[in-house]
């Protein structure tokens, strides 16, 4: 288990994590989210004393300082570039390898185990940032650590790719092995994660499960599409039940999907559509982090029309 | 501490650069070693080769490396912030201050390894064209024991000079303007501060390389050391307080 504590980081008069705590479950991975700016990268650089910052990490009970070879107890991958880009793949591992007292021998494994043992004996630099990646999470397994750090690894991976990492992280994680990854790609995020880390100009906005977080987001809404909108909108109105217009139906809110039908079949119109709201990670994650945006581009117009009161 | 030896020594035996920068370092002994001892003297077997030319050869050839060997050390740690793999080397040991001193041996180890090789290619080079040039090599005095205690020095702080400068710089642009403006700067100094020029921390460091009679008193020797120490210090503690 990681466990961070009130983790902060300054730069100058600047706080870019400030007071920061949270908990890597064992046996779980958990998604490190937040919008461009966050402090994600920077919290994960403070996780590894990389940076100083106020605070503490503990890596199953312990400071990382105080593991002999510290590369045996978390794997890391903070940039997918990160190699010398004239020394070829299999001798940028030995290097690291050496350097944490593991044994060459598992520098193969791990090539093969990331589908690069064709491209061992090639130059990183020559890699496309599929093939970087690939070389960056075989670096953080290198050591066979309990504990993964990952920053963007899904970044430039092609679908094969991206399927492949979901499939090594939930089996990484069956032994009891700890996962803490960010990503952009929020609908890969909800395949994979089970755990949810979500900060916003530094500041924590939460930390649950996915299926809660997602949970907490939905409204509970019903679209519904028949033939005629308006006389639906009008007598939904009439009966003081909350409705939006969107697309091509209407977004009624407060009712079940069993009264709206039965109400339907009232009104002698024909059901064409008729779905409860499916909340994504992406919607919800828009939802939280709406005010904690530290970039934000300019909104184009919805077509949503507000409708009645309950 | 050893596998992180092992591991800076690797670094740098995996790179091709190593062996290109070797390839520049024996054709600089050689053309040192030609030039020393063949120019000026073409087929004079009847006056006496000087007895200094090995000497003057290895000084030369040095001389004319060093700056060089500092800048190849100052990669050693340069290349790590460069290509970012500084966070792998850091978390691959538990203490920071292991990592600056496998650097530290593995610089030294690096700057005498190449100082061997200019010495020995550069001595052949010399023999080879005093022997087409008809001379002898049995009268050539080489103190080797003065040479090597001299030689050795300068060829370490050089190195160590050019690790700590990329611990404190981590950029080799400024790097190069440091190594090959400073001396120049200092030069000039000399003629505002005269004498005690030779204080300076590139005139003091390179002052080391003399032996016999040109030898460095004793105080310019010691504020090499102090220059070397001084910024040995720094480094360490710049690399051990600042964010990776």
């Amino acid at each position: 288990m990681i466990t961070a504590q009130n983790l902060t980081k300054k730069y100058g008069d600047k706080t870019v994590v400030n007071d920061i705590s949270f908990v890597v479950e064992d046996g779980k991975i958990t998604g490190f989210l937040g919008p461009n700016g966050a402090g994600k990268s920077t919290t994960m650089r403070a996780m590894l004393g990389l940076d100083s910052a106020q605070g503490t990490t503990l890596y199953d009970g312990q400071p990382l300082s105080s593991y002999k070879q510290p590369s045996q107890v978390v794997g890391i991958l903070l940039d997918a570039k990160s190699f010398h880009p004239k020394r070829s793949a299999r001798n940028h591992l030995k290097v690291l390898a050496q350097a944490s007292g593991i044994p060459v021998s598992r520098v193969d494994e791990v090539l093969a185990l990331v589908g690069l043992q064709d491209v061992a004996n090639k130059q990183p630099g020559k890699f496309s940032l599929g093939m970087a990646q690939r070389l960056g999470i075989a670096t953080a397994i290198l050591g066979n650590p309990k504990h993964l750090i990952l920053d963007e690894p899904a970044n430039g991976l092609d679908p094969e790719g991206i399927h492949w990492l979901r499939d090594f992280l939930h089996q990484y994680v069956t032994t009891g092995n700890s996962v803490l990854i960010s990503s952009h790609l929020l609908s890969e995020m909800q395949l994979m994660a089970h755990n949810l880390v979500i900060i916003g100009k530094g500041s924590m906005i939460a930390s649950q499960s996915m299926e809660s977080f997602i949970q907490s987001a939905n409204t509970g809404a019903i679209f519904v599409r028949t033939t005629d909108l308006n006389a639906l909108s009008a007598a939904l109105t009439q009966q003081k039940v909350a409705w939006v217009a969107e697309r091509n139906g209407l977004k009624v809110s407060g009712v079940t999907s069993d009264q709206l039908s039965t109400f339907l079949f009232q009104l002698g119109m024909p059901v064409l559509e008729l779905a409860a709201e499916n909340v994504s990670l992406e919607d919800a994650f828009l939802k939280m982090t709406s005010g904690a945006q530290e970039y934000r581009a300019a909104v184009p117009p919805t077509d949503t029309t507000p409708g009645g009161q309950v | 501490m050893l596998p992180l030896f092992k591991s800076e020594i690797t670094k740098i035996l995996t790179l091709r650069s190593t062996y290109i920068m070797a390839g520049v370092f024996v054709l600089l002994a050689i053309l040192a070693g030609i030039v020393t001892a063949g120019l000026g003297m073409p087929g004079t077997n009847a006056v006496p080769a000087s007895p200094n030319i090995f000497d003057n050869t290895i000084h030369a050839v040095l001389g004319l490396c060093i700056s060089i060997l500092t800048i190849v050390t100052s990669f050693t740690i340069i290349n790590e912030y460069r290509n970012n793999t500084i966070a792998y080397t850091v978390t691959a040991s538990s203490s920071r201050y292991n990592i600056f001193i496998a650097k530290v041996l593995v610089a030294v180890a690096y700057g005498l390894a190449i100082g061997l090789l200019l010495t020995i290619v550069s001595i052949i080079a010399a023999s080879v064209m005093l022997l087409v040039n008809g001379h002898s090599i049995t009268g050539q005095e080489l103190n080797i024991g003065s040479l090597i205690v001299h030689l050795g020095l300068y060829v370490i702080f050089y190195s160590l000079v050019g690790l700590f400068l990329g611990f404190i710089l981590r950029n080799i642009v400024i790097l190069i303007v440091i190594v090959f403006a400073l001396p120049i700067v200092e030069n000039l100094s000399g003629l505002l501060i005269k004498e005690n020029s030779k204080y300076l921390p590139f005139t003091s460091i390179g002052s080391i390389s003399a032996t016999g009679d040109a030898a460095a008193a004793p105080l310019v020797i010691l504020a090499a050391i102090g220059y070397v120490v001084v910024l040995g210090a720094a480094a360490l503690y710049l690399f051990i307080k600042r964010d990776a």
